[in-house]
């Protein structure tokens, strides 16, 4: 009962915290079950029914809800399809990144030494570069596969991390917890992985919510310029590449993986929001929030 | 009489020698501490030397800025940026020359190190229990005994409830709280020396009286040497066995509690006691100051240090520095060219 009453007054007091839980868990589900409950095979083409508008009625019974495609697939079920591939890509494309940023920021952030020098050097370098620029080049030498856009996207991105948490170690280095820890005889290792990193989980957290969103736009330009998933696999991206051509004889199969995405990225960002105004009070770390938004916006 | 003497001189009286109180447990030997800073160097320490004997309680006293918390650190080897040089052996070996991992092993085991400011030196995202019991996770204690062991520590520095608070996080303990805490997470692991850095210095009178109390019974108990670092006179004159006036990184006078009190020879140590109001006398409307500041210690002036605050100063004083010497008839050693007279003349500058 308890917990009924809490989840109420949650769902009352953050309602557009909730409409977004809402929508990641409808995209996330079908997205994993995208088999069992989508209307229609994804794959199933119907040349006479091609490029019908939204609900549109199938002959062998049912509703094309959001319409057809070019090839008469039922386009919610190729949405759902396209949400397999653009968030698996987002969400590993977003773990890499995080992992290999953090852990090069906490130790060029705490040991301050040569290696800080060259990271961030390197970090700068590429922030001079526009990373789908890079991101395109590296596909084209290695052909588009789903590993491989993977790792374009999490070569593009890590230097957020490295950043964000190098500046958080900055302060925290200084912290009298951190000396304090040292008296007690704690390794420099012990102080990075059970001091620090747990310091920093907040607000990397929070950052990688919000670059989770940039990389489901960035897949999504990479698929749109022809360089992401390739045909037959689905991405929103890919979608919304193939749609254009129709865009005045069949405007919704834009418009239908356009607001996916869009629906998406902001039910995420405003999670992301929510979280960082929640962790906010026991993070170690002051000015971490608005070290996060500029750094985003780079 | 040092203590060290007075033990070894009981030692003797009952015929039977006491084991290894002869030799000091920490011995400093002319340290001297410098930073590199943007605008020359800056000399913390110059020539500091003292030393504690096992279960001894010595205070370190100065104003800011006086290099007693620079001192300590460096008992620890916690100054990584700083050219530090001389000696401190703690039971014969040299802290400054050992490997790192030998000092790792060292800290808050053997010696343990309470910091001033007990609201950020632990840290916020991991539990009180979390924290007391690292001295001994380090030490590869299980971790049952280790919780075991922290409880009892924590119910030993007077937090109530000690189990259910093993969970809790910093932000959920008062500042007097988190000091016993600190308290408890130096003394877990029974080291023979703590090192206390101005431990009271944040918190309200009542709890420091009560935080002093608590760390006097604690060393008592456990056998543990104390170096009590403060600006506060006052703080140590029930706590330390010997004390020891530091000014611009040098001792100005070193000698037993009682001593010092009483029987000071030197213009800086009367500076600051007759800067402290007296309970045995009248309320005085106004405390004597001792004018001036404390020299920058990246432009330290030549002779004696204190001499352009110092109201007895004298030519020799700008010339020359003076030696941490006991004059003649004196019982203890003052780094002042007048102390020979101030021990003839007990009182003259009061």
């Amino acid at each position: 009962m308890k917990i009924l009453t809490r989840i109420a007054r949650f769902v009352w007091n953050q309602k557009l915290v909730t409409l977004s839980i809402i929508i990641l868990v409808a995209v996330v589900a079908s997205a994993l079950l995208v088999h069992l409950i989508a209307p229609f095979d994804p794959y199933a083409q119907d040349l006479v029914l091609r490029n019908k508008p939204p609900l549109t009625p199938a002959p062998g019974g049912g509703i094309h809800l959001l319409g057809t495609d070019p090839l008469g697939r039922d386009e919610l079920a190729r949405l759902m399809l396209g949400s397999q591939i653009s968030l698996s890509v987002s969400v590993a494309s977003v773990v890499i990144s995080g992992l290999f940023g953090t852990t090069v920021g906490l130790i060029a952030g705490y040991y301050r030494n040569w290696f800080d020098d060259i990271m961030m050097r390197l970090v700068d370098l590429q922030m001079s570069v526009p990373s789908l620029l890079i991101a395109l080049l590296v596909l084209y030498v290695l052909g588009p596969s789903f590993v491989n856009i993977v790792l374009v996207l999490a070569v593009t991105r890590w230097m957020v991390y490295a950043r964000v948490s190098r500046g958080l170690m900055l302060a925290l280095r200084e912290e009298l917890f951190v000396e304090a820890a040292r008296s007690l005889g704690a390794s420099n290792f012990r102080i990075i992985v059970r001091h620090l990193l747990p310091n920093l989980a907040a607000p990397i957290l929070v950052l990688a919510t919000l670059e989770l969103a940039v990389m489901m736009l960035t897949e999504a330009s990479l698929s749109f310029l022809g360089l992401g998933i390739q045909p037959p696999e689905s991405s929103w991206g890919l979608m919304l590449a193939e749609g254009r051509e129709y865009l005045t004889s069949a405007p919704w199969l834009v418009a239908v993986p356009g607001i996916a995405i869009l629906l998406t990225t902001l039910s995420v960002n405003i999670i992301a929001t929510w979280f960082r105004a929640r962790t906010a009070s026991t993070s170690a770390v002051r000015g971490g929030e608005e070290k996060i938004t500029s750094e985003v916006e780079i | 009489m040092s203590s060290v003497q007075k033990l070894a001189a009981a030692g003797e009286a009952g015929g039977q020698s006491l084991p290894d109180v002869s030799r000091p447990l920490l011995e400093v030997r002319d340290l001297t501490v410098s930073f590199n800073a943007p605008h020359g160097l800056v000399k913390a320490v110059n020539g500091v030397s003292f030393s504690v004997s096992p279960r001894e309680r010595v205070g370190i006293v100065g104003e800011s800025g006086s290099g007693k918390s620079v001192t300590a650190q460096a008992l620890l080897g916690l100054l990584p940026t700083a050219t530090v040089t001389g000696q401190i052996l703690f039971d014969g070996r040299d802290i400054l020359s050992m490997p790192k991992s030998d000092l790792r092993a060292l800290r808050g085991w053997d010696i343990s190190y309470i910091f001033q400011d007990p609201l950020s030196a632990l840290d916020p995202v991991r539990t009180i229990g979390d924290q007391i019991s690292q001295p001994l996770r380090l030490r590869g204690v299980h971790q049952k005994e280790a919780k075991t062991r922290a409880i009892q520590m924590l119910a030993k520095v007077g937090i109530r409830e000690p189990a259910r608070r093993y969970k809790d996080y910093p932000h959920q303990f008062s500042g007097g709280m988190r000091q016993r805490v600190m308290i408890a997470m130096a003394l877990i692991g029974e080291p023979r020396l703590v090192i206390a850095d101005e431990p009271t210095t944040a918190l309200d009178v009542r709890v420091q009286a009560q935080v002093i109390d608590l760390l006097y019974s604690l060393t008592e108990e456990q056998g543990t040497a104390v170096v009590f670092i403060t600006h506060d006179l006052g703080i140590l004159a029930g706590f330390a066995d010997r004390m020891m006036v530091m000014y611009a990184g040098r001792v100005m006078e070193a000698a037993e509690t009682d001593e010092l009190y009483y029987r000071s020879i030197n213009p800086y140590t009367l500076g600051l006691l007759q800067s402290l109001p007296r309970i045995d006398g009248p309320i005085p409307l106004t405390l004597t100051a001792i004018g001036g500041r404390p020299p920058s210690p990246s432009n330290l002036p030549g002779g004696c240090s204190f001499h352009p605050r110092c109201r007895y100063a004298q030519d020799i004083c700008t010339a020359e520095r003076p030696p941490l010497e006991t004059p003649e008839n004196g019982t203890h050693p003052s780094a002042c060219h007048f102390a020979n007279w101030l021990t003839e003349e007990p009182g003259v500058l009061r």
